[in-house]
């Protein structure tokens, strides 16, 4: 896939040199350069922090730079806002999306650039239907073009909103556009994602693309080129076949890492004591009765394809959905099902899989989030004690490493990892039994990774035990002393991953389909 | 904060003395403050020797001026301030009742209690709160229309009086009239449109159509709508009750206002000057209908008699020229009647009372007086 | 659903009477008044049986639809704000100023002025230029249209009231009498310009950027703004078209009445409101378009009208409206956008 092999022909399309961006007290871009050439696919990588989101809103015109030259095919240019960059062929696909939700595909496609389907004043349906037709094609899109945006799935909206960037490059006769690409696959199950691909493999042909994401095995399969950004400065830029997983991983931290990147030294054997129980659960639709127990400071690894059940048993134990039957018990303590309140005050905790809108409080700050279990121990006279609040928020924030400028910071305001570490920490400060993480470290870098890991450690020594279920196999297996495995709303198997002696994954998969 | 000014000096001069009434705690100022107006309070309030050197201020409390029944208030009160050479604030409450009772409040403060009223509550409960501010002013003052039957004027020595029109009378005048324009006297249908519900003068009116009724067995109501006294909503109601009932002989309706629209409704189904309407308020518009054969009677509620009355009557108080605690309970309280207006008459009233302001006589307060109100 | 290519949907199906059903099936689906033409049906069916087909006489269903024609010009120039996320409260204090305008330059009692069928243009100035206003409160000022609208209400109200004195001012053989009060083809006339006017924004709505536009506000303003729409442009038409729609009102009311009174305008916000979320406008924007409003309006005036053919208990008539409105309400808002309800 995607050869590049030095310099060959390609011309170049966009060009930023040197480019200097400060923030009072940080400097995020310490002269970056950057190129995109013709017809390729580049890939970004950096940490949080490295600076790609701040080069990212330079290249669509966000904002500007302080210092340092953006040419496009040859010229220079200053771009006002997105709306001129996109008028001059560079386009972003956000990761939240940009589309009018009540407005429906057409309608988006050609949202503010209607004026080429005018007819005696009014727009015409017909004319833009073969517009929008045409334009879909690459993208493969062919549902129906009036459904209202809100009512589609995200991968449909993903396309929509690259063909919109392609559509108008040709509006405005550009010949290369180029489009960014802002953590893509995030939102797109296995099929989608290797539709994008595809797709994206075919678009190179009439246009460039930047792919920023934290999967490098995505990243690696797809590029030509692989940039990679630490601290505000470009490190290196590797061609596709040199360009390794650990390479690039060690580039962008600074460090190799161990090859027990999951700590397998630190897995302990869990005691005997049980703690979870679960007996003849079940779920009309969704799982047959299942049977399983989990002990103290056990990590169990539930894994299985989408509709397996695994999604749903998981509700069921911290509360969020009621069970058909059977019961769930908690240190020998049966559980009333369907509350999550319930759960929380027996002691499980939940770190759901999106963390935005289920995690965390984002409207408020780090220590109010990280306190937010255990405000009755902070109480003085009856009163929560600001001094206390502010201790134990202290506390927690250096034992899980939150990088923040403040315990008063806003969390939305805070990086997918430090997001994603103060949801830890919650938990941790609350001392809950049973944790049920759902893809922990989904949208969180490597660095931040690394430390969360130490954090399920840390919380199986203490005695915790968890069911995690992870974003990649490789991840599953590494953590977890014990693996269950679901298909079709049923538990066809359990394995015992012990530190050292673990399966390999392609022995779980044939499980798994 | 309201208080005397000579009540207030004499305290002042009090705590200034050199002999410690209670023992001298360093209060700040604001405290201070506060004792003098707690202590204000609690005295008894008695009106300070009249040495009045500034005029009184007349004042009226009423609904608004975007009615032109209301208007006439004004008008009235205008009137009367420039014969006896007063000051005259318009307050009004656009139905808003904790508006009209802090313009009140605020008022006796500006004119410190100097000041005489005449009030027309937004609401019948509104009296009470009214009645009380004034009484521990002293301000002496006379309210029209709405008051809760159960709370009595000869409670509060400066409430000089309630009156009202005689909306009763208002009532069955009207439809005694209304009932004379039909083909057939004594046998008819009718529809008829109320004000609001909850106010009292609709309700008197409507008692007053419900006794006629019963006199008249042959006249029957077919159905009334409440147009809430508004132009608009009385013509939408005719329009849609004349479908229901395209074939009746009156519209008696409970003010002008709604009298009016009806009869735009009734021309529009042809029967204007046929079906004829009747109402109360007596508005100019009304006189030109009755005039023209559209509409057979109405009541002039004389709103320039009443402003100048109560203000007439509280300024004497003030001035000691009445001795208001010494008038029988029947005097407290009681109606006057309104002018009838019908087809014969109505030229001769808009003469009197239209276009010419008539001189009233108001030496004697009681002289139209027609009924006490229990 | 996505991911595969389909050819253009064929229009040389099985014959032109199954192809316009179904696009009639799929209109009706789409256009969102499906619910509330059902509703209409109903509550006519059922006041036809009620009072013994008497709703149905050609006198009555006449009343119908000229009671309808102001409220639905009130309410078609309401939704559009509402549309686009906000909420126009000023009707009542604009209706109250142009109809003062109305009388004092029509011919009237009170003076000699005359403008004779200047007057149509004239009110409608005055219309739009205070929903300009109201625009310009909104966007350069940025006060919440909630505030700004309704302080606008009180102070052309006041204003209004100022001017005229509180005087009522009756209109002299104005020259659209004969025109308000007139029928064509047994349809009031009043009526057919509601549906002309119905006709013209609905196209606007449907068929043009401007009308586009408006919709991407309403959905999400942030994201609008991202694509390029002009917001402070857009809003000020909007409120601008809207004034205008009241002006028209006003001047209607005031011929109506021969008379014209600063409180002639009491009482039409809440029917217009009513009208406007019944007919299926979410209160929270982006959804609805005229036509909602013009059907929600004629569905409240059905049903107050079959309620006094009934003869149902006056006080009983405005629980129904106030119930009606809740349930229009609670069944049309997007909860999602609103998060927490407050």
């Amino acid at each position: 896939m995607g050869k590049y092999d030095g310099m060959t022909a390609k011309r170049p399309v966009l060009e930023l040199r040197r480019i200097i961006k400060s923030y009072p007290g940080v400097v995020a871009l310490d002269g970056v350069d950057f190129t995109v050439y013709e017809n390729e696919i580049v890939g970004l990588v950096g940490e949080n922090g490295a600076g790609k989101s701040t080069l990212m809103k330079i290249l669509i015109g966000l904002i500007q730079p302080d210092k340092g030259s953006y040419s496009l095919r040859g010229e220079p240019v200053t771009l006002r806002d997105p709306a001129d960059a996109a008028r001059l062929g560079v386009g972003m696909v956000f990761q939240e999306g940009s589309l009018v939700p009540n407005l429906s595909i057409m309608e988006n496609l050609f949202l503010c650039h209607e004026i080429g389907f005018r007819r005696f004043g009014f727009l015409s349906k017909r004319a833009m239907r073969q517009a929008a037709y045409a334009a879909l094609a690459p993208v493969k899109v062919g549902s129906d073009l009036e459904i209202a945006i809100a009512d589609t799935t995200p991968a449909v909206r993903q396309m929509v909103e690259i063909a919109r960037l392609l559509w108008l490059s040709r509006l405005y006769n550009h010949k290369n556009p180029v489009l960014i690409l802002d953590e893509p696959t995030t939102v797109l199950t296995e099929n989608e994602r290797e539709t994008l691909f595809s797709i994206l493999d075919q678009i190179k042909n009439q246009a460039s693309i930047v792919l920023i994401s934290h999967r490098l095995q995505e990243i690696v399969e797809n590029s030509d080129r692989v940039i990679i950004l630490k601290d505000g400065k470009n490190v290196t830029e590797l061609g596709a076949e040199r360009a390794s997983i650990p390479e690039i991983e060690k580039m962008m931290v600074g460090h190799s890492f161990e090859t027990d990147r999951y700590r397998e030294d630190e897995q302990v054997e869990p005691g005997n004591a049980t703690l979870l129980r679960v007996q003849k659960l079940s779920k009309r639709g969704a799982f047959e009765p299942v049977d399983f127990s989990v002990r103290r400071g056990e990590i169990v690894s539930l894994v299985g394809l989408v509709g397996s059940g695994k999604e749903e048993v998981c509700r069921c134990i911290t509360g969020l959905d009621k069970p058909d039957g059977g019961s769930i018990a908690l240190g020998g303590k049966k559980l009333s099902p369907g509350s999550p309140s319930e759960a929380v005050r027996s002691g499980i905790g939940n770190i759901p899989i999106d963390r935005r809108s289920e995690g965390l409080a984002l409207g408020m700050t780090l220590a109010e989030n990280i306190n937010l279990l255990v405000l009755d121990q902070l109480k003085v006279a009856g009163f929560i004690s600001p001094a206390l609040e502010r201790k134990s928020a202290m506390r927690w924030i250096g034992e899980c490493r939150i990088k923040s400028p403040s315990s008063s910071t806003v969390c939305a305001n805070l990086s997918g990892g430090n997001q994603q570490k103060t949801v830890i920490a919650k938990w941790l400060s609350s001392r809950i039994q049973f944790l049920v993480l759902d893809h922990p470290t989904r949208g969180v870098d490597v660095g931040a990774k690394e430390e969360i890991y130490r954090l399920i450690r840390k919380l199986a020594r203490d005695g915790v035990g968890m069911i995690v279920m992870c974003d990649t196999l490789e991840e599953d297996i590494g953590l977890c002393s014990r693996m269950l495995i679901m298909k079709d709303g049923r538990l066809v198997g359990e394995m015992a991953c012990p530190p050292y002696k673990k399966p390999s994954p392609s022995e779980i998969i044939g499980l798994i389909v | 904060m309201w208080f005397h000014p000579s009540l207030f000096l004499s305290l002042r001069r009090l705590f200034l003395s050199p002999i410690p009434l209670f023992t001298p705690v360093p209060l700040p100022g604001k405290i201070l403050t506060g004792v003098v107006c707690v202590s204000f309070l609690v005295a008894s309030p008695h009106e300070a020797p009249a040495a009045e050197s500034s005029p009184v201020t007349l004042a009226i409390s009423i609904r608004t001026l975007s009615s032109p029944y209301q208007v006439m208030y004004k008008v009235g009160a205008e009137s009367y301030a420039k014969q006896v050479g007063l000051p005259l604030d318009v307050l009004t409450t656009e139905a808003n009742s904790q508006k009209g009772l802090t313009d009140i409040k605020s008022e006796v403060a500006r004119t410190g209690g100097n000041v005489a009223f005449f009030i027309d509550p937004n609401d019948a409960a509104d009296a009470v709160p009214i009645a009380k501010a004034l009484e521990a002013a002293g301000v002496y003052f006379v309210t029209w229309w709405s008051k809760p039957a159960d709370v009595k004027v000869w409670d509060y020595p400066h409430w000089i009086a309630h009156a009202s029109f005689d909306g009763f009378a208002a009532g069955t005048y009207t439809a005694t009239e209304l009932f004379k324009t039909f083909k057939t006297p004594g046998k008819g249908k009718i529809i008829a449109l109320q004000g609001r519900l909850g106010d009292t003068p609709n309700a008197e009116r409507w008692e007053g159509l419900q006794q006629v009724l019963s006199q008249n067995p042959g006249i029957q109501l077919l159905q009334w709508e409440s147009a809430k006294w508004d132009r608009t909503q009385a013509y939408n109601d005719t329009k849609a009750m004349l479908v229901a009932h395209p074939d009746i002989d009156g519209v008696w309706t409970a003010n002008d206002d709604m009298a009016m629209g009806a009869i735009q409704a009734l021309k529009e189904a042809g029967l204007a000057g046929k079906v004829l309407v009747s109402g109360c308020d007596g508005i100019p518009e009304m006189f030109d209908a009755i005039k023209g054969g559209l509409a057979a009677a109405t009541i002039l509620n004389d709103g320039k008699y009443q402003a100048e009355l109560g203000l007439a009557m509280s300024l004497a108080a003030k001035q000691g020229k009445l001795d208001v605690a010494s008038l029988p309970q029947k005097y407290r309280q009681f109606e006057i009647p309104a002018v009838n207006v019908n087809r014969e008459n109505v030229n001769q009233v808009v003469h009197d009372y239209l276009e010419n302001t008539p001189t009233y006589d108001l030496t004697d307060f009681f002289a139209k007086w027609s009924k006490a109100i229990p | 659903m996505p991911n595969n290519v389909t050819a253009k949907p064929s229009a040389h199906a099985s014959g032109w009477l199954s192809i316009s059903v179904a696009k009639g099936q799929r209109w009706l689906q789409r256009s969102g008044i499906g619910g509330q033409l059902l509703c209409l049906i109903i509550v006519t069916g059922l006041f036809a049986i009620g009072t013994r087909g008497k709703y149905l006489s050609r006198a009555n269903l006449q009343v119908i639809l000229s009671l309808t024609a102001i409220p639905a010009i009130i309410a078609i120039g309401l939704h559009q704000v509402v549309v686009l996320g906000g909420i126009d409260l000023s009707v009542e204090g604009i209706v109250a100023l142009c109809v003062v305008f109305v009388g004092f330059l029509a011919r009237n009692k009170f003076n000699s002025n005359d403008v004779g069928l200047w007057i149509i243009p004239i009110i409608a100035g005055i219309g739009c230029l205070a929903g300009v206003i109201n625009g310009l409160l909104n966007t350069k000022l940025k006060i919440p249209s909630f505030i700004s609208t309704l302080g606008m209400s009180w102070v052309l109200w006041g204003l209004a009231v100022f001017v005229s004195k509180g005087q009522t001012i009756p209109l002299l053989n104005n020259p659209l009498s004969g025109f308000v009060n007139g029928y064509v083809l047994g349809i009031p006339n009043l009526a057919v310009v509601a549906i002309v006017l119905l006709a013209v924004v609905q196209i606007l709505q449907d068929r043009t950027r401007f009308g586009r536009y408006v919709y991407a506000i309403g959905g999400d303003e942030v994201l609008a703004a991202q694509a390029g729409v002009k917001l402070h442009q857009i809003k000020i038409i909007v409120f601008g078209i809207a004034g205008l729609f009241y002006g028209l009102s006003a001047l209607f009311l005031a011929v109506q009445l021969d008379s014209a009174q600063a409180i002639t305008g009491n009482n039409l916000l809440f029917p217009a409101v009513t009208a406007v979320a019944v007919g299926g406008v979410a209160l929270t924007g982006g959804i609805g378009g005229a036509k909602n409003a013009a059907l929600g309006a004629l569905i409240v005036t059905a049903l107050n009208d079959g309620l006094i053919l009934l003869n149902v208990n006056p006080y009983a008539q405005e629980a129904a409206n106030g119930f009606v409105l809740v349930v229009a309400v609670a069944l049309t808002i997007d909860r999602k956008k609103l998060g927490f309800i407050k």
